[in-house]
């Protein structure tokens, strides 16, 4: 009898252990040809995607032509925040749109379909394919490995400063054209250069175009001019920056990396990954002066001299910049140094300091920071404690493009944002083994469907951030997008994007020292004990600029250790 | 005769048959592959390839770039002398304490086990509350003045991290060395009792005998996992942590974690070479104090 009971026990046991990973059983309908679709459903969520299957369901309602017998498709998905990589050979989903993919070690791997045909085949009813939206970067990089397609863009995350409009048109953080419509002419004060009133004629802003006050208009040209505006952000009573403590200090980096694009330019930044920097030189930093200044040559950058890329000029006074900010409790709130926070709560508190005695006018962001906001409730929740919030302009801040003194008229340039966050869509090469062939034919109509300039005008407007492909957006889709999302899809309309990846061999077998997901080499300095971030670097080593950017160099030794 | 046989081999599979399989699965064929990857070298064109002892001679220029291997090696040892001296020589005198039932030690009992009771990334998420939100927080209200939450600074780091892992291996110890002491024969101890002994010298002269095998247990464990305890430095700091606080625990762990997301097998194979060679150096170490403690050590007689 005991063992009877031991018996039934351990068999209880071991079926309840083995059921855990049973997913329950699906209501499906038999009448139609199934799809299994792996969403990750981060920032971006999935309404996007709810609202492309309907379309696509509906387009097929009369589809006979997958299965015998059955007439009609459905789409099943997955909205999940686990990444199935690991999982994809035995995988029963058949399409995925993730982030944080390695498509040429997938490649490599053989678990992504060849998706070629479907990216080189024309549209139905557009005057092109899928290829002709890719960017030549882009598109040379994603069949890099072997001359084929595996993967397509899925969603751009702009990583950098997201800033209170609404708060600065208030205090009136915008530096003004001309001297007499100074706020203050004492250039000692924090408040000299800025406008006296909202009439009053503001600069042009980095991208050199005056928009009649609009755009970038008045917002800091330079290095000088941002650490003028946070200096006088704080005088004001203002905390300049907000951002999540998270545990890789990542966060604090979409500051780091988005000023040094923005103050680069895309070829210098883009060369970091390309091993060349084509007909364009950068500025290589060789010495210090005596007043610690730094003294740069012009080059241009190939294989030969590509370990003389991580003393890039821009770096220095990046860090010249971060240092000071992350140094200074003055420059943020109190609350991006707590690790308990989540990112819903600094969104809330930021969202709500404006209400507040310490209004904070920046966040360190990616773009689908306000999707999170709204999906978390906490834009609702504090709509519902100040009303005035739901009509509060938060857009993504167009970044300096020099170093000192303004940009004059004409001498801008358009925004450089960068794109982190590796994001695409694919196919699982197993779906022939596991559904047939029907159900690879139809995996490839509906992936090249999320592909039509329909279909991305949509994604945009729903998920408010866009692809990496030239698509136009419909009026509608602007109308219907908030404030900040228009700003992000003007970012990418007006400006250019870093995309760090590329065809370059050395880039691709070597991950860890390239990769943006890993502790890449990127800004890894030597200085001190060693660190892989300025965050780190400035506040556990107490570095300065110069020691961590001089700890950054790189010798033909390293560059000879790499694979290729 | 058979149909029992039967029924006791079918009863012996289903107790022993799934955690075999595991273990084949997860211990056998795991480590396989590590001893296969440190001998091979990776890229995503050529695949695995044959590579001789080139990720050993790697070990030693540090691949990491960052001195990793120096602080790793430094923080790992010092970890395990505050675990030996702490950990084991705090936890004896504390189960003492409880042993002979002084004055609230039913409260400290509940306390130490605590932690392991509650899953460790709780305590982890309790205690940064604690000194990012709390302390801060009274702070303020009793000097008026923000201070900077605990764990972000710089000199408190490695120690606040220390401390949090000594506590929660704590409770382990205590449990262990508690049953072991209430296995003491009452007889041996009331007999030292009326010939006067105190209760320093039971301790000395009577319990530390009487436990030392488990002494000797403690001691060899925590040689042998000198180079795998990473002391919840990935669940404080995530992958952020300063080249001088890593130990090989983290090292090896925050690398290869790094690796799987962006599918870089060529880290695996330095991190397998690491592996080995530190095995290498914990099997002998441990063996050798074994051994060594054994001979040496009091007895019962």
């Amino acid at each position: 009898m005991k063992k009877f009971i031991v018996l039934l026990m351990v068999t209880i046991i071991s079926l309840s252990a083995t059921s855990i990973g049973c997913a329950k059983k699906l209501n499906i309908d038999e009448s139609k040809t199934q799809l299994y679709v792996w969403n990750f459903d981060g920032g971006v969520g999935h309404t996007w995607l709810d609202s492309v299957i309907t379309r696509f369901e509906s387009e097929k309602e009369e589809a006979d032509y997958y299965r015998e017998g059955k007439k009609g498709v459905e789409i099943i998905v997955m909205n999940s925040k686990d990444s199935p990589l690991k999982t994809l050979k035995n995988s029963s989903y058949s399409v995925f749109f993730l982030e944080g993919v390695a498509y040429n070690t997938l490649a490599a791997e053989k678990k992504l379909l060849n998706i070629s045909d479907i990216v080189t085949n024309n549209i139905e009813g557009e005057n092109g394919n899928i290829e002709g939206k890719l960017s030549s970067n882009t598109a040379k990089s994603l069949k890099a490995y072997d001359g084929n397609y595996y993967v397509l863009p899925h969603y751009q995350s702009f990583d950098g400063v997201y800033y209170n409009k609404t708060l600065f048109d208030e205090k009136k953080f915008y530096f003004a054209k001309n001297p007499e419509e100074y706020r203050s002419s004492d250039p000692e004060d924090p408040g000299y250069g800025f406008i006296l009133n909202n009439s009053a004629i503001k600069t042009c802003g980095p991208n050199g175009v005056y928009e009649d006050g609009q755009g970038d208009d008045g917002l800091p040209s330079t290095m000088e001019e941002y650490e003028r505006l946070c200096n006088f952000m704080v005088a004001s009573g203002v905390k300049p920056f907000i951002w999540l403590n998270g545990a890789n200090a990542s966060y604090q980096m979409k500051l780091v990396n988005a000023l040094w694009a923005s103050l680069e330019g895309y070829e210098g930044t883009m060369a970091n990954y390309t091993m060349s920097s084509g007909t364009t030189k950068t500025k290589i930093v060789k010495e210090f002066d005596e007043f610690n200044q730094p003294i740069s040559d012009e080059v241009v950058i190939s294989e030969s001299n590509f370990y003389d890329i991580y003393q890039q000029e821009s770096r220095y006074y990046v860090l010249d910049f971060c240092k000071k900010v992350f140094s200074n409790s003055n420059y943020f709130h109190s609350d991006s140094l707590t690790s308990t926070f989540s990112q819903t709560d600094i969104h809330e508190t930021f969202l709500e300091s404006k209400f507040t005695s310490t209004p904070v006018g920046m966040i360190l962001e990616g773009s689908y920071w306000e999707n999170e906001a709204r999906d978390s409730e906490a834009l609702a929740r504090v709509i519902k404690n100040h009303p005035d919030a739901a009509t509060m302009e938060i857009g993504i801040m167009p970044l300096p493009v020099k170093v000192k003194g303004t940009v004059a008229e004409g001498e801008g340039r358009a925004p450089v944002v960068f794109d982190m966050l590796s994001s695409y869509a694919f196919i699982n090469a197993n779906v022939k083994m596991k559904h047939g062939e029907a159900v690879e034919r139809l995996a490839k109509d509906f992936l090249k469907f999320c592909y039509t300039d329909i279909s991305l005008s949509e994604f945009t407007e729903k998920s408010s951030v866009p692809k990496d492909l030239n698509y136009q957006l419909t009026s509608t889709a602007k109308n219907n997008m908030s404030y900040c999302a228009n700003t992000v899809w003007n970012a990418k309309a007006n400006g250019k994007v870093v995309v760090p990846i590329s065809d370059n061999m050395v880039f691709i077998k070597n991950p860890s020292v390239f990769s943006m997901y890993s502790d890449s080499m990127l800004w890894k300095t030597t200085a001190g004990v060693g660190y892989s971030r300025p965050w780190g670097g400035f506040r556990d080593g107490n570095l300065s600029a110069k020691n961590y950017f001089l700890g950054m160099k790189k010798d033909s030794t390293w560059w000879n250790n790499l694979s290729k | 005769m058979k149909k029992k046989s039967l029924k006791k081999q079918l009863f012996y599979l289903s107790l022993v048959g799934l955690p075999f399989i595991q273990f084949l699965l997860f211990y056998c064929f795991v480590n396989f592959k590590s001893i296969l990857f440190a001998f091979q070298s990776y890229d995503v064109v050529e695949g695995f390839a044959f590579n001789g002892f080139e990720n050993f001679k790697q070990i030693f220029i540090d691949p990491t770039g960052k001195n990793t291997m120096k602080y790793s090696l430094q923080n790992s040892l010092v970890l395990y002398l505050w675990t030996l001296l702490f950990g084991t020589g705090g936890a004896i005198l504390f189960s003492n304490y409880i042993y002979k039932k002084f004055f609230g030690s039913k409260l400290f009992q509940i306390f130490l086990f605590l932690p392991n009771i509650i899953s460790g990334v709780v305590m982890v998420t309790v205690y940064k509350f604690i000194l990012d939100q709390g302390i801060p927080l009274l702070w303020r209200e009793i000097f008026g003045v923000q201070l900077e939450p605990l764990l972000s600074q710089k000199s408190l780091k490695f120690g606040l991290v220390l401390g949090f892992s000594l506590f929660m291996g704590f409770g382990t110890n205590v449990l262990m060395y508690t049953s072991t002491m209430s296995g003491i024969s009452p007889s041996v101890v009331e007999s030292a009792e009326l010939d006067g002994i105190t209760p320093f010298k039971e301790l000395i002269y009577i319990t530390l005998p009487m436990i030392f095998p488990t002494f000797v247990t403690f001691i060899t464990v925590g040689v042998a996992t000198i180079f795998t305890n990473q002391m919840s430095l990935y669940t404080f700091y995530g992958a952020d942590v300063p080249s001088d606080m890593y130990t090989f625990g983290y090292l090896l762990y925050k690398e290869v974690k790094q690796a799987t997301v962006i599918m870089d097998y060529e880290t695996f194979t330095y991190m397998s070479a690491l592996g080995i060679l530190l095995t290498i150096i914990a099997v002998p170490l441990t063996l050798g104090i074994k051994k060594f403690l054994e001979k040496f050590g009091p007895s019962v007689d």
